[in-house]
């Protein structure tokens, strides 16, 4: 079958009621969390994760990609309406989405995001379709050697653009590694650093630890900050004129572009798909230095980039089986939790699932469209609702979240555990990131690497026989060597990792 | 002070690393088959050894800004962070003693009323609705089950 008769047949699985009402609750749910301050994507999707138990995994992963992007519209409307980006991909269209609010064009700044975001994110979908086939015809030509080299590969890119400090990045991959490695040993079931507790015998659960990690750290911070009410800016119509249409389409082309090309690179976070895209339309702009002044274009390109990045970010878990970023590795727990491995297998043994969730992607971003546009003035009121009262709403969702991985308080034991530990280490800037992505990656990589070193008979001399392999590590090795050149050459260096 | 905060984690880290060792030593480090459960392990926690001892290297040399700023938030702030922690810590310990609808009731009606200030017609009915409303909804619609009380007279009142 062909991209689009396979499209077909995702369509037929993706308007299923069912499966369209879940789409519909994700894109909702997730315009929420975007809305909420406090509360980000990754954490969103790990508390929506127990929910999905008893569902079918269809329209289980159908719903939490939904909310995945859907976070990226809700998060315009905080920019705009309040001047604080509900999620960090936004953070940058406070600057002239703001300014359009106070001039009393609230309205058109978020029609025309929510139209950006529509076209960015179906721009990024048909990539994926036309991409899906000869990217996963490739991946299943890969063994362990190479399973291993291209996971290396994802993480050093992961690591090398994360945060400030290389050096930070790096401690905290081998950490979610070392976590990874609590639990039954994936090759020869041997129980590991279990310190003889039932509740570790599966591994440390990742649900508690994201919600930990993004959610009680978060709230924690801002518990430091004080709970304060913010100020909202009014509404106005939603209509553009026809100038500010035709100032949209050249942002629009460029921000899906940027978008889906970083969606595509591990590492690449929708900020900087927002940040570059904010940066190209500068430079394409005529009057640069009417940015940050209320201009449509510095709406329209970043958050077109940051749809198109959400959507396009899923194109490496589809057909290689990489998260490419931190709430991609959470999708890519539900596929896990629902007994399917997302990559090239997934297409071969269960096409109807992976073609509806990709055609739900259509579908999601339609109703998104929907729900910010004509629906806007629920979120508004939403926004009304203080933060004092939030919080704990926010709270008691990820104590219910984290009891329900396993009905045990030991996980909620473990999310405040991590909930601390992360407090801390994001005061001293380590990156979270790499850490979320090597716990769901790292039995996947112990075991590629002990295949291959059981085929090798124990020689290391297998990672560079193969072309593929030998050219992947080279890559891997480039992009985590570079930062400490870089470091030295400017001779200094600092805590914070403002030279790294 | 931020300077010292740095210091100790990287120790901190660095025995941890250590203590990671020496555990993965006692698992099989290889086998006939080829690398055993202590392979993995072992070679990570030797890679975090050395960066924790990068790290506190660089944070000897470290003359920035960074490391004369606070670490730790004022008292105020400090009480704030104390109860939510005390407050999720307190609703885990006693969930399956006193079931999650008088648990949860209980944390949201103090973290609203006391952190979040709201009047007590709010809090009362966000923390019903989050206690008692959340219980039957996740139970019948989502089939998610969630504790009740092992206390007689509580689970008598169906708490």
């Amino acid at each position: 079958m062909n991209a689009f008769s396979n499209l077909m047949m995702g369509f037929s699985v993706a308007l299923a009621p069912a499966n369209l009402l879940l789409a519909f609750l994700g894109s909702a749910i997730g315009t929420l969390i975007g809305v909420l301050p406090g509360i980000g994507p990754s954490a969103g999707a790990a508390l929506l994760i127990p929910l999905t138990f008893t569902m079918e995994p269809t329209g289980a992963i159908i719903m939490l990609t939904a909310l995945f992007y859907g976070t990226q519209y809700g998060g315009t409307i905080t920019s705009v309406l309040l001047n604080v980006p509900g999620e960090a991909a936004s953070a940058i269209t406070c600057l002239d989405g703001h300014a359009m609010a106070k001039q009393g064009r609230a309205g058109t700044a978020l029609s025309l995001a929510a139209i950006g975001s529509f076209m960015g994110g179906l721009f990024a979908t048909l990539c994926l379709v036309v991409a899906a086939i000869p990217l996963t015809k490739m991946a299943l030509q890969f063994g362990p050697v190479e399973s291993f080299a291209l996971l290396t590969v994802g993480l050093s890119l992961m690591m090398g653009l994360a945060g400030k400090s290389i050096i930070k990045a790096l401690m905290m991959g081998v950490l979610g590694l070392l976590l990874a490695m609590v639990g039954l040993d994936p090759v020869r079931g041997m129980p590991r650093f279990t310190f003889d507790r039932l509740e570790l015998m599966d591994g440390i659960g990742f649900i508690p630890i994201i919600m930990g990690i993004f959610g009680l750290a978060e709230v924690l911070s801002n518990a430091e900050d004080g709970f304060g009410t913010m100020k909202l800016a009014k509404m106005s119509s939603l209509f553009p004129t026809k100038q500010d249409l035709k100032d949209s389409v050249g942002p629009i082309a460029r921000g899906s572009l940027i978008g889906t090309g970083l969606g595509l690179i591990p590492g690449m976070t929708g900020s900087a798909a927002s940040f570059l895209s904010y940066i190209a339309e500068k430079k394409a702009s005529r009057t640069p230095e009417k940015f940050g002044t209320g201009m449509v274009q510095g709406v329209v390109g970043p958050e077109t980039a940051n749809n198109a990045h959400a959507n396009g970010a899923l194109i490496p878990l589809f057909t290689l089986g990489i998260p490419s970023s931190p709430t991609v590795a959470v999708i890519m727990g539900a596929f896990m939790m629902h007994g399917l491995i997302p990559g090239p297998f997934l297409f071969q043994e269960h096409p109807d699932i992976a073609w509806g969730v990709i055609a739900s992607f259509v579908i999601g971003n339609l109703m998104l469209l929907i729900l910010n546009l004509p629906l806007i003035g629920i979120w508004v009121k939403i926004l009304k609702i203080p933060y004092g009262l939030l919080f704990a709403i926010i709270l008691a969702f990820m104590i219910i979240g984290s009891y329900s991985v396993n009905n045990s308080v030991f996980e909620i034991g473990i999310m405040v555990v991590f909930g601390i530990v992360s407090y801390f280490l994001r005061k001293m800037d380590f990156p979270m990131a790499p850490l979320v992505l090597t716990l769901i990656l790292g039995p996947q990589m112990e075991r590629s690497l002990r295949q291959s070193l059981e085929i090798s008979q124990g020689s290391f001399a297998i990672f560079i026989e193969t072309p593929l392999s030998a050219v992947l590590f080279a890559i891997a090795a480039v992009i985590l060597i570079a930062p400490a050149f870089k470091s030295l050459r400017k001779g200094k260096n600092s805590i914070s990792g403002e030279s790294t | 002070m931020n300077k010292n905060v740095h210091l100790g984690t990287a120790i901190g880290f660095f025995l941890f690393a250590a203590v990671i060792m020496v555990q993965s030593l006692e698992l099989q480090f290889y086998t006939n088959l080829g690398p055993g459960p202590g392979f993995f392990p072992f070679i990570l926690s030797s890679i975090f050894a050395v960066l924790s001892l990068v790290w506190f290297m660089q944070s000897m040399r470290d003359t920035s800004s960074e490391t004369k700023r606070r670490f730790l938030p004022d008292r105020a702030a400090l009480l704030r962070i104390g109860v939510v922690i005390v407050a999720v810590s307190c609703a885990a310990l006693v969930m399956d003693l006193i079931g999650y609808q008088l648990a949860m009731f209980i944390f949201l009606f103090v973290l609203i009323k006391f952190l979040g200030k709201q009047k007590y017609l709010v809090t009362t009915i966000v923390s019903l609705a989050g206690s008692v409303g959340i219980f039957h909804l996740f139970g019948k619609v989502l089939s998610l089950l969630l504790p009740t009380s092992t206390l007689p007279f509580l689970a008598v009142l169906g708490l």
